[in-house]
C-alpha cells in the first residue's frame, strides 16, 4: 500500500497532466485549473514546512555552539526581520490618516496653504511645488474651484495622501499632513532592506563568476586535443566578435560570430535540445506507465 | 426664379440629410462556434455593404434567448461590458473590423445583435443603424483538439516503441547501453569520500519538483542514498524548495532503508537552503567550503550560479559530476567538473544504475525515436531544398 | 631535479588572477576607453521593430529580471522605454520574477514618471519624451507566479490573469488606455525583459509561436545562444544580448548610458580572459614539451 498508492497517484494525475493537452473540453479546463491550485497551496504550505527545517538545523547548532555557529544567528535574525517587514501592519489598527483641511473666511482671493515635513513633495492639482528645504509651508493664490493636494514622500515605501479641495475668493484653506509610513512589499523597510542589502548581495554573487570564468579559462581551456583545441578557438573568436573591441580590430570578428552562433551552435544546440526533450518524454512516460519505481524503493 | 430657389433649397435639405444619415446597417451577421474550443467561445462575423463612415463604431451584443430587439437610442455612450436591459454590449469595435470573438459561459444559448453607430467627439451615440440579430447560438465544446494530432501521435509512437522494446526486453538478456563515465564514477567517488572521511554533496538543482529534470535527480539520488549508506559516509542534500527537500527525505530515507542501515539516516542532512537563487549559490558553497566534501553531484536544472558551485568545488578539491539538461550551463560544468552528463543523458543515469532491462528498453524506444526524427529532418531538409516549405504548417498548424 | 618554470605555473595562485580581473573590472570605469559599441544584426532588428511601431502603438513590456541581472539588461531597459515614449507609446507592464516588483517599482518612478531625455539633456539630441501618467499613459499589472502556465494565461486572456485588476488595486475596466486590451495578441509589440527562466524561452514556446506575436527579446549574453534559434527562425523578431548588446541599443537609441559605460570593462574582461586562456595554454604545452624532453633523455 505505501508504494503502491503513490504509484497509482503518480498514473493517474501523470496520465491527466498528458491527456488534458488535447481535450478542450471547459469541464476538463476547469478540472485542471482547480489542480492547479490544489498544487499553488501544496507549494505554498512546503516553504512553512522549509521554514521550520531551517529552525530545526539550525537551532541546535546555535544551541551546541557549533563552528561558525554565530553565521546561524545571522541567518535566523535575517529571516526573522524580512518576515517581521514584510507583514503589512499599517493594516492592522486605525483607518490610515488623512490630511486635515482647515476652512477659513479671510477677505481677498482664494488662499491655499499646506503644511507638510520638508521631505514631502507637495502637488497642487498639476503642478508641482519647489522644494521647501527648510520645511516653510507651503503657500499661494489659487483659482477658485476643485482641486486636489496630493503629498508624497520621495523615498518609497509612504503612503500617498490626496486632499480634494473645493475652495472659492474669500476662503483660506490650510492643507495639513504626513504621509505614515507604509509596511508590507511596498514599505519602506522592506524596500530599504531590498534595495541596500539584498540587491547589492545579489550582484556581487553574480559578480563572483568574472572571477570564476577567468579562474576557470586559465585552468580547463587547454588544447589536449582536436576537440579541446576547436573549443578554446571558438571561445576566442566569440569573445572578440560579442565584444566592442572585435569590430574595433577588424569587422571579421563580429561576422565571425554571428556565423557560429547561427551555424555550428544553433546546429549543435537543436541536437541536443531535440534529444534531452524526447528523453524528458520516455522519463515522463515510464514514470507515469509505472515502469520507474526507483523513486519509491528498490524493492518497489 | 422661384423655381431656381426651390430647387436650390431641395438640393441643400438633400446634402444636410445625407450628411446625417443613419449609417447602414451590418449584413451577413454570423455568429458560429470555434473549433477545438473549450466551450466558452463563440465567433461573430459580419459584413458591411459599403465602407464605414469616418467615426462609425461597430456594436455588438448579446442577451439570452427571448430578449426583445436592443434599441440603441442617441446619447447613450456604450462601452463593451455595459447593460442594455437584457443585452450586453461584447465589443465597440471602431477600426472597422469584420469579426470578434466572444467568451460567454459554457452550455448557454445566446441571442446576437449588431449595428453600426455614428458617434459625436464626448463618444454618445448620434445614429444608429438598424439593428441586426441572429440566434440563438451555442458554443461546441471539442472533446479533441484536431490541431494538436500531430503531437498525440508522436506521444503514441515513443509509447508505442516503448511497448516493443519493454516486450522483447523481456525475452532478451543483455541490452548494449554505451558507458555513460560519469555515472560510473558516482560510485568510485562515494568509496573516495569514504577513505578520506568526508561527506558527499548531492545538489537537486533550481527548479521545482514537477520539472523532469529535479524527478530525474530524485531518480539518481535514490541509488547515491543506499549507496552512501552501505560504505557509511555522510550524504548531504541541498534542495532550493522545500517540496523537493520533503521528497528527498524520503527517497533517501528509503535508500538507507534499502541498504540495512536505518539507524544512519539523519533527517538533518537533507536541507532546504533558500528559494532564491544566488543566496542558494552562497549558502551550498558554505557548506562546500566548511565540510569540504570529497564529492560534489549536481544533477539538475541550473542557471547562472553553476559555475559558482563547481569552481569552489574545484578549489576545495572535490570530485565533481555533474549532469544537466540546461544548455547555457553545460559549458561550465564541463569546464569545472572532473564528469558531465550532458542532456538526455541525465534521463538515462537511472536506467544505467538498475540495469533493469524494462528501464533499458525504454532507453532503447527513445534511441528509434530519435532516429525516427533524423530520418524526419532529412526528408525536411531535403523537401525545402525542393521549395515544399507548407507541408510542416499542415501538420503542425 | 630542479622544478621546471611550467610545473610551479601549474601550481599558480589562482587569486593573481582574480587580482587581474579585479583591476580590469574597475579601472576601465574611471579611465574609459570610448570605444563605440556597434550594434549587432540582432539588435538592430530589435531597434528597427520598435521604431517602425505607429505612433500611441499599444506595447506590453515584460520585465522578468533580478538585481543581478541590471547590469546586462537595464540599459537595455532604459534605452528601449526612451524610444517607446518617444513614439508616446501606451505602455502595460507586468512581471512573473517574484524578486522583480521592487525593481519594476524603482523603474516606474526613475523611467516611466519621469522624462528620461527632457529638452536640453546633455548629449542627446534625438527627440524628448514627456513624463507618463499611470493609469493614463502606462499601466502596471504587476506580478504574478505559475512560470509557464501563467505566461499561457496572459496570452488567453490578461485581465483573467490579474483579476481585473492593475498592481494599484484600479479595476482594468475603468482605465481607457485598456479598452481592447485583452490578451497578448492584442498588443503591437511584446518587449520581454528577460534574464532567465521564466522569461523571453517561456513567452516563445508557450504564447509567441502559437499567436504568431510579433515579440523583441533581451536577455543576458550567456542566455543568447540558447535564444539566437528563435530569432533565426523568427520567433523573436530582435534580440539583445547581455551588456554588448544594450551598448548596441543605446548607440541606436542615441542616448549612451550605462551598457556603453560597462561594454568598455566587457572589452578588458574579454582580453583577461583571452590571456588567461593564452597563458594556460602556454604553461601547458611548455610543461608537455619539457615532460617529453626529460622522457627522451
Amino acid at each position: 500500500m505505501k508504494k503502491t498508492l503513490p504509484l497509482l497517484f503518480g498514473m493517474v494525475f501523470g496520465a491527466y497532466a498528458v491527456i488534458e493537452f488535447y481535450i478542450p473540453h471547459h469541464l476538463v479546463g476547469s478540472l485542471s485549473d482547480e489542480l492547479r491550485s490544489w498544487a499553488a497551496i501544496l507549494a505554498a504550505a512546503a516553504f512553512i514546512i522549509g521554514g521550520i527545517n531551517i529552525l530545526q538545523v539550525t537551532w541546535p547548532k546555535i544551541r551546541r555552539r557549533e563552528p561558525d555557529w554565530q553565521y546561524k544567528v545571522v541567518l535566523l535574525a535575517a529571516a526573522a526581520v524580512m518576515l517581521l517587514a514584510g507583514l503589512p501592519w499599517h493594516k492592522l489598527g486605525d483607518t490610515p490618516a488623512t490630511p486635515t483641511v482647515l476652512i477659513e473666511a479671510v477677505p481677498g482671493p482664494a488662499h491655499l496653504v499646506v503644511n507638510a515635513p520638508a521631505d514631502v513633495t507637495i502637488q497642487v492639482g498639476a503642478v508641482i511645488a519647489p522644494p521647501r528645504p527648510d520645511g516653510a509651508r507651503y503657500q499661494a493664490d489659487v483659482g477658485p474651484g476643485t482641486v486636489e493636494v496630493k503629498l508624497s514622500r520621495r523615498v518609497p515605501g509612504y503612503r500617498t495622501q490626496l486632499a480634494p479641495i473645493t475652495i472659492t475668493d474669500g476662503q483660506r484653506v490650510t492643507v495639513t499632513g504626513d504621509p505614515p509610513m507604509l509596511w508590507g512589499r511596498e514599505g519602506r523597510v522592506f524596500v530599504w532592506i531590498y534595495d541596500h542589502i539584498f540587491s547589492p548581495s545579489n550582484a556581487t554573487m553574480f559578480a563572483l563568476l568574472a572571477f570564476f570564468v577567468a579562474s576557470a579559462a586559465f585552468r580547463a581551456f587547454r588544447a589536449r586535443n582536436l576537440e579541446a583545441a576547436l573549443l578554446l578557438g571558438a571561445a576566442i573568436l566569440m569573445m572578440l566578435g560579442r565584444a566592442p573591441l572585435g569590430r574595433a580590430i577588424s569587422d571579421v570578428f563580429p561576422d565571425l560570430a554571428q556565423w557560429i552562433l547561427d551555424v555550428p551552435s544553433n546546429g549543435g544546440r537543436r541536437a541536443i535540445m531535440m534529444g534531452a526533450a524526447i528523453g524528458a518524454i520516455a522519463t515522463a512516460l515510464r514514470i507515469i506507465l509505472g515502469i520507474e519505481r526507483s523513486h519509491l524503493g528498490s524493492d518497489a | 426664379m422661384r423655381a431656381a430657389a426651390l430647387l436650390l433649397a431641395v438640393a441643400l435639405a438633400a446634402t444636410v440629410r445625407s450628411a446625417t444619415a443613419a449609417p447602414a446597417p451590418l449584413s451577413s451577421l454570423d455568429v458560429q462556434p470555434l473549433p477545438n474550443d473549450s466551450g466558452q467561445h463563440l465567433h461573430v462575423t459580419w459584413t458591411r455593404t459599403a465602407a464605414p463612415a469616418p467615426g462609425t463604431a461597430t456594436v455588438i451584443l448579446r442577451a439570452r434567448p427571448g430578449a426583445a430587439t436592443p434599441d440603441l437610442a442617441p446619447g447613450r455612450k456604450l462601452t463593451a461590458g455595459d447593460a442594455l436591459g437584457p443585452w450586453t454590449v461584447v465589443g465597440v469595435l471602431e477600426a472597422g473590423e469584420l469579426d470578434l470573438t466572444d467568451e460567454i459561459e459554457a452550455d448557454t444559448s445566446y441571442l446576437y445583435a449588431g449595428a453600426e453607430v455614428l458617434r459625436a467627439a464626448d463618444g454618445a451615440i448620434t445614429e444608429a443603424s438598424p439593428v441586426t440579430t441572429i440566434g440563438p447560438r451555442a458554443a461546441e465544446a471539442a472533446l479533441f483538439h484536431r490541431q494538436r494530432t500531430a503531437y498525440l501521435v508522436i506521444v503514441l509512437a515513443i509509447g508505442l516503441l516503448i511497448y516493443w522494446y519493454v516486450r522483447a526486453a523481456r525475452t532478451k538478456k543483455d541490452l548494449y547501453i554505451r558507458r555513460l563515465p560519469g555515472v560510473d564514477a558516482i560510485e568510485d567517488s562515494i568509496g573516495r569520500s569514504t577513505e578520506m572521511g568526508r561527506p558527499v554533496l548531492y545538489v537537486t538543482g533550481l527548479e521545482e519538483i514537477q520539472n523532469i529534470q529535479t524527478i530525474a535527480s530524485l531518480l539518481i539520488l535514490g541509488y547515491v542514498a543506499e549507496k552512501t549508506a552501505q560504505y557509511d559516509t555522510d550524504l548531504k542534500v541541498a534542495n532550493y524548495y522545500p517540496l523537493t527537500m520533503v521528497v528527498a527525505e524520503e527517497i533517501v530515507r528509503q535508500g538507507y532503508a534499502n541498504a540495512g542501515r536505518i539507524d544512519a539516516y539523519r533527517p538533518e542532512n537533507v536541507l532546504f537552503i533558500t528559494a532564491e537563487q544566488f543566496a542558494f549559490a552562497a549558502g551550498v558553497n558554505g557548506i562546500i567550503l566548511r565540510d569540504r566534501p570529497a564529492t560534489n553531484i549536481y544533477f539538475g536544472t541550473f542557471y547562472g550560479e553553476s559555475l559558482l558551485l563547481a569552481e569552489t568545488g574545484f578549489l576545495t578539491g572535490a570530485v565533481q559530476i555533474a549532469g544537466t539538461a540546461e544548455l547555457t550551463q553545460l559549458p561550465f560544468f564541463i569546464t569545472a567538473c572532473d564528469y558531465t552528463l550532458i542532456g538526455e543523458e541525465l534521463y538515462a543515469a537511472s536506467a544505467y544504475l538498475t540495469r533493469d532491462p524494462v528501464l533499458l528498453a525504454n532507453l532503447k524506444a527513445a534511441d528509434a525515436f530519435k532516429i525516427a526524427a533524423m530520418i524526419f529532418i532529412v526528408v525536411g531538409v531535403a523537401l525545402a531544398t525542393a521549395g515544399v516549405f507548407d507541408l510542416g504548417a499542415k501538420v503542425f498548424p | 631535479m630542479k622544478e621546471h618554470w611550467s610545473d610551479r605555473l601549474q601550481r599558480f595562485d589562482r587569486r593573481w588572477i582574480f587580482l587581474v580581473m579585479g583591476l580590469a573590472v574597475v579601472v576601465p570605469l574611471f579611465f574609459p576607453l570610448g570605444l563605440p559599441a556597434k550594434p549587432d544584426r540582432m539588435t538592430k532588428a530589435a531597434f528597427n521593430a520598435v521604431d517602425a511601431l505607429p505612433e500611441g502603438a499599444r506595447v506590453f513590456v515584460s520585465i522578468d529580471l533580478d538585481p543581478a541581472s541590471t547590469p546586462e539588461i537595464e540599459p537595455f531597459f532604459r534605452a528601449v522605454i526612451l524610444q517607446l515614449k518617444r513614439k508616446n507609446a501606451k505602455l502595460v507592464f507586468a512581471t512573473t520574477w517574484y524578486q522583480a516588483p521592487p525593481l519594476v517599482d524603482r523603474y516606474m518612478r526613475e523611467t516611466i514618471e519621469v522624462a528620461i531625455a527632457p529638452a536640453g539633456t546633455a548629449g542627446y539630441s534625438g527627440l524628448n519624451d514627456r513624463p507618463y501618467r499611470k493609469n493614463v499613459d502606462y499601466v502596471n499589472l504587476g506580478f504574478r507566479d505559475g512560470k509557464g502556465a501563467i505566461i499561457q494565461a496572459f496570452g488567453s486572456s490578461l485581465r483573467l490573469a490579474f483579476d481585473n485588476h492593475a498592481d494599484d488595486g484600479t479595476a482594468l475596466e475603468r482605465i481607457p488606455m485598456m479598452r481592447g486590451l485583452e490578451k497578448l495578441a492584442d498588443f503591437d509589440l511584446i518587449v520581454l525583459v528577460s534574464a532567465g527562466s521564466p522569461g523571453a524561452k517561456e513567452y516563445v514556446q508557450f504564447v509567441g509561436t502559437r499567436e504568431r506575436l510579433p515579440m523583441i527579446a533581451a536577455c543576458t549574453a550567456v542566455s543568447t545562444t540558447d535564444l539566437a534559434p528563435y530569432f533565426q527562425t523568427g520567433q523573436l523578431i530582435g534580440l539583445v544580448g547581455g551588456m554588448a548588446g544594450s551598448a548596441g541599443y543605446e548607440t541606436l537609441v542615441g542616448k549612451p548610458g550605462a551598457g556603453t559605460a560597462g561594454a568598455d570593462v566587457l572589452n578588458i574582461g574579454n582580453i583577461v580572459v583571452i590571456l588567461a586562456i593564452v597563458f594556460g595554454n602556454v604553461v601547458y604545452f611548455a610543461g608537455r614539451y619539457h615532460r617529453r624532453q626529460r622522457g627522451a633523455s
